[in-house]
This record gives structure tokens, sequence and C-alpha cells, in this order.
């Protein structure tokens, strides 16, 4: 994996948890609600990124939707107070292999990003537009 | 009936998806009206299979496991993107750990 990979995948990754739990802290107070469109636009935002260096969407989209879902279940017992149950339990380390497989067995140029127009095209990575996600 | 907003909310978010991958990583403009407006229709049809009566558990795990995996599906069949049998497997793993979280 690539350090940009790395980056953009934690970035997008990032996002979308801190969106989730906001969206949950909206219920009881709508403050949140801001907060919850900025940072899921965010994610797509930096996901589509992604697409830029020619990642294979397949592996970056289960990597990404499987991560937020195992943070949220993680971080819903620190901030929340919830409980896990076995299943979920196992169900997360279930998803840590699986996302440990799909990154070790796909690599940034397996997919064909030539159809899709050349990804370090016009605009250069990282050039402002990271700027405006962070 | 909640089953139909639910499985509206998968496509309508799988359709967001695959115009990511069309858009070249934001650098087709025109993509982003469809990525914007199925992203937004996938959370509404959400909402309403909420709102129809399924548990939120439930609801997510199928949305976001069904998603990954039609993702992958589709984008290998419409851009021949290719996947080691290593990844594949690991995405199975992912659908499987995400029903296991959300039903737990």
């Amino acid at each position: 994996m690539s350090p940009r990979r790395i980056l953009l995948l934690t970035g997008a990754i990032v996002a979308e948890v801190a969106a989730t739990l906001m969206l949950r802290a909206s219920v009881a107070d709508p403050i949140w609600i801001p907060g919850v469109v900025v940072l899921y636009a965010a994610a797509f935002f930096i996901l589509g990124l992604t697409q830029r260096l020619g990642m294979p969407l397949g592996a970056v989209y289960a990597t990404w939707s499987a991560s937020g879902v195992a943070l949220v279940a993680v971080l819903g017992v620190v901030f929340f107070g919830e409980l896990l149950s076995i299943g979920a339990i196992i169900g997360i380390a279930v998803i840590i292999i699986g996302v440990i497989l799909v990154e070790s067995g796909s690599s940034d140029d397996s997919g064909t990003p030539d159809d899709a127009g050349t990804p370090d095209g016009p605009v250069a990575p990282g050039s402002g537009y990271t700027e405006v996600t962070e | 009936m909640s089953w139909v907003w639910l499985a509206l909310s998968i496509l309508s978010e799988v359709a967001g998806t695959l115009c990511l991958r069309a858009s070249a990583g934001l650098q087709r403009r025109v993509w982003f009206i469809p990525v914007v407006i199925s992203y937004t229709a996938a959370f509404l049809f959400l909402s309403r299979t909420l709102a129809a009566g399924m548990p939120l558990g439930v609801a997510y795990g199928l949305w976001a496991a069904c998603g990954v995996a039609l993702v992958c599906l589709l984008s290998r069949v419409i851009w021949k993107d290719s996947l080691t049998r290593r990844a594949l497997i690991g995405i199975g793993c992912i659908v499987v750990g995400v029903i296991l979280v959300e039903a737990g």
C-alpha cells in the first residue's frame, strides 16, 4: 500500500465515522446536523479522490464501508455506553481479517484507470483538494 | 414495505458509488450531479426504511453488506476491475462481518 492510499482511505474512514457518531448524537440534539452533512460530504469526496489514483473501487469501498461499521460499533461503546454482543465482537474480528486480506491482495494499479481518464490528470492530487477536507 | 425502501436505498447507494468511479476521481464534473442525487436518495430511502419499522442494525448491516458486494460485482462487470482471489475472499469476510456486527 502506498502512503497516499493509506492517507486517503484513513481520511475517508475518519470523516464517515465522525459523521455517523454525530448522526447518532443529533437524535438528542439537532445542533450536530450541520456537522453530519459536512462530514458525510467530505467522506464521499475523499472516496472519490481514491478513484483518481486508480484504486480498484470494489476493494476501496469494502475497506471504507466495513472499517466504518467496525469503528462506529467500538466507539458507540465509548461515547454512548452501548454494549457489544458476542456476535458483534466476532463480526469486528472478521471485518479486520477481511480488510487485511483486501488491502494486502490489491495494489493501486490493479484497476483500469485508463478508460476512466488519467489518474493523475489535470488537477494534481493533494493540491488543495485535501486542504478542503481537513 | 420496509424491504422495498431498503432495496431502493441500496440501489441508489450503489449507483452513487459507481458514478464516483465514472467521474475518474471527481475530474469529470458532469458526474457530480448523479453522485449527489444518488447519495441523497440513498439516505432518504434509508430513513423511509427505518420509518417503516425495520430496526437500524438490520437495515444498516444489510445496506452496507449488499452495497459492498454489488459495487464489487458491478465494477468488475463494467470496468473489468481485476481483484485477486485474496481480495475477493477478504470482501466475503467483510460482508459476513458487517452483518454480524449489525445483527449481533
